[in-house]
């Protein structure tokens, strides 16, 4: 069964009087641990599916089901839930909390989550911040780390809480050649690692060239399914 | 959750430390100055009352009903009878109480040259130390001494600086006498009273009742007989404890009227609430300016991190996690301000109480009638306003940070994301 399915989702906004059609039916689903890139120009609706995929926004209509269960039904309580246990997001610009530290920042999920010890949020975060290689600045603030280390940070908050999906919008946008290339080796190696799906939405042709599967959006329509290997 | 929210608020508080200190300042010098001049009032409050109670009023005064309706112009007519049966009664009716009469009258004070009104009164010297703390106030010169014919009076020290008179100088007395004849006499002053009420200060003049027949009549009433009870600590507990005895002499005592110290402090205390009314507006006012600093403060802590709100909704925090975050930096900075408003009030009072508010120099000596301002204005130890002063601080920073806390809970995650 599939993990995530979207059927005829469409999302319309509403820009003074004129109505913009951000995505106009996308069908899609996806397998557990896939490792698939959304891409198309700007203005496409790659954010807007996300969004969607993330339940940080609701479809003007159409079904999202996770595992069997359809989540449009759901109330804000409920997609909260659904945020904190089974989905994480990296961003384009990191958005690390300023005021904790390297090792607070990947901790903040558990905590959020609310069921594990201090230890427990601890040693899961160290951990973590081991397998993306940045433990030696547990302590620091992310005001003291290059763009890189802040990145490979937000991927430890987006894995500490072992989620079935992570999101990510645009993660090497920020990051030159050389980071931008470690760290989609570092995703793919924790996709490959925990059979975490990801799901990226780029331009970066480095992260279409290793993802498995490449969805092309254009003006809101999955114009081609790429599958590049199962 | 709740300590990792706390651990962001707390760190967010102590980030952007200057607009959390301006604000927690507001908070400390409006919360600080209302636990300040509650205790300054109530300070008044006591040293006014005592003072009343100390050398005029008693805790409560006893006369005929007649001489009630006619107090203000202090005739020597309608006096008390049987005045020694009637000390007696009272005696048993308040087991505590102690009894001296007074008869008060009016009169001018010359030093040949200049004259002024006085404000003369007849005493029992041998027992209004029973009642009245007028002995210990003697700034120079002596008490009575035990020889009638000496001619002694006691005066205030303002009216003997006024008259240009010390110790052991005579003094020319008139006064109409009981058949409202006029009648003048010399009297050697026998000690100079500093007395904390400045209206005594300026006018007393304190004679026996053996002077007082001679220089006003041998028919001269006991016109008043004032009553000593037992001083509770607690302000309001006196004065109720005074309404309650003056109560059961009038119930005891057909055509007397006991009128008790909160019914002569009536006007001093509806003056006092009145000065306070004014004085909470002031503190609501400074307290409002607090409110909306903090509603600023807060509000400005949401605008710098609405991208970081929409990371903590991402993550899987509700709008109530949101709204509880921004309250407790509200709370966080109304803690900081209040616990030191409780340090800036608590010194002030401490400085009030021990040293005194030299009030009287900062207005060069003006005469604030009823209330002693001689030693300076002592403040009092409220600690129920303290308490109150704090509690009350710390609620309306946290009323106050709902407002922004509100807003940002209710922030769209998508919106809030793309926020730059």
């Amino acid at each position: 069964m599939a993990i995530l399915s979207l059927s005829k989702i469409t999302k319309t906004y509403r820009k003074g009087d004129i109505e913009v059609k951000a995505l106009g039916g996308v069908d899609l689903e996806l397998e557990k641990g896939e490792f698939c890139a959304i891409v198309g120009p700007s203005g496409s609706g790659k954010t807007t599916l996300l969004n969607i995929i993330g339940c940080l926004d609701k479809p003007s209509s159409g079904i999202i089901s996770y595992q069997g269960k359809e989540l449009k039904i759901l109330g804000e309580k409920e997609l909260s839930e659904y945020r904190r246990e089974h989905v994480s997001f990296i961003f384009q610009s990191f958005n690390l909390i300023p005021v904790l530290t390297v090792a607070e920042n990947v901790e903040l999920p558990l905590s959020i989550e609310g069921s594990f010890s201090k230890t427990q949020m601890r040693q899961k975060a160290m951990a973590m911040l081991e397998a993306v290689g940045i433990a030696d600045k547990a302590g620091r603030y992310p005001r003291e780390l290059s763009g890189g280390q802040e990145q490979r940070v937000a991927i430890a908050r987006a894995l500490v809480k072992e989620p079935s999906v992570v999101l990510a919008d645009e993660p090497t946008a920020n990051l030159d050649s050389h980071n931008a290339e470690e760290i989609i080796r570092l995703m793919k190696a924790m996709n490959e690692k925990s059979q975490t799906t990801f799901i990226f939405s780029t331009h970066d042709k480095m992260i279409m060239e290793e993802a498995f599967r490449v969805f092309h959006l254009h003006d809101g329509l999955i114009v081609k399914d790429e599958r590049k290997r199962l | 959750m709740t300590r990792t929210l706390i651990s962001i608020a707390f760190r967010n508080v102590v980030r952007h430390w200057r607009r959390s200190l301006i604000s927690a300042t507001v908070l400390t010098v409006g919360i600080g100055m209302f636990i300040f001049f509650d205790s300054v009032l109530a300070g008044m409050d006591r040293m006014t009352i005592d003072s009343m109670v100390q050398f005029n009023d008693a805790s409560l005064k006893v006369m005929t009903s007649e001489y009630y309706e006619n107090r203000r112009t202090m005739p020597l007519s309608h006096g008390l009878e049987r005045t020694a049966e009637l000390a007696a009664e009272i005696a048993a009716a308040l087991p505590e109480a102690t009894t001296t009469p007074r008869t008060p009258f009016m009169a001018f004070a010359s030093n040949r040259i200049d004259s002024l009104p006085a404000l003369g009164y007849a005493i029992d010297p041998s027992t209004d130390s029973l009642v009245f703390k007028l002995e210990n106030q003697i700034d120079t010169g002596s008490w009575f001494s035990a020889a009638p014919e000496e001619k002694e009076i006691l005066i205030g020290k303002l009216l003997a600086r006024d008259l240009g008179l010390k110790e052991n100088d005579w003094i020319l007395l008139s006064a109409r006498m009981t058949d409202d004849s006029l009648n003048a006499d010399e009297y050697k002053i026998a000690g100079i009273l500093d007395i904390p009420d400045m209206s005594l200060n300026e006018s007393g003049i304190f004679m026996s009742y053996a002077e007082a027949k001679q220089f006003l009549g041998d028919d001269l009433p006991v016109t008043t007989l004032a009553v000593a009870l037992p001083r509770p600590a607690n302000l309001s507990k006196e004065l109720g404890d005074s309404l309650a005895s003056a109560a059961i002499i009038e119930k005891n005592h057909e055509g007397i009227r006991a009128v008790s110290i909160a019914e002569a402090a009536n006007d001093y205390l509806a003056m006092r609430d009145m000065k306070a009314k004014y004085s909470s507006l002031i503190i609501f006012i400074v307290l409002l300016i607090a409110g909306v600093g903090i509603v600023n403060t807060i509000l400005m802590s949401v605008y710098s991190r609405i991208k970081e709100i929409g990371v903590l909704r991402a993550y899987g925090m509700t709008s109530a996690h949101i709204r509880r975050l921004f309250s407790i930096e509200g709370l966080l900075i109304g803690l900081i301000g209040s616990s030191a408003a409780l340090a800036l009030g608590s010194l002030l009072v401490w400085w009030s109480v021990r040293s005194g508010i030299p009030i009287g120099d900062y207005f060069g000596g003006l005469d604030m009638g009823v209330i002693p301002m001689g030693d300076g204005l002592r403040g009092e130890w409220h600690p129920g306003t303290m308490v109150f002063g704090f509690l009350f601080g710390v609620a309306a920073s946290w009323i106050s940070a709902r407002i922004p806390a509100a807003k940002a809970g209710k922030l769209e995650v998508t919106e809030a994301l793309r926020f730059v």
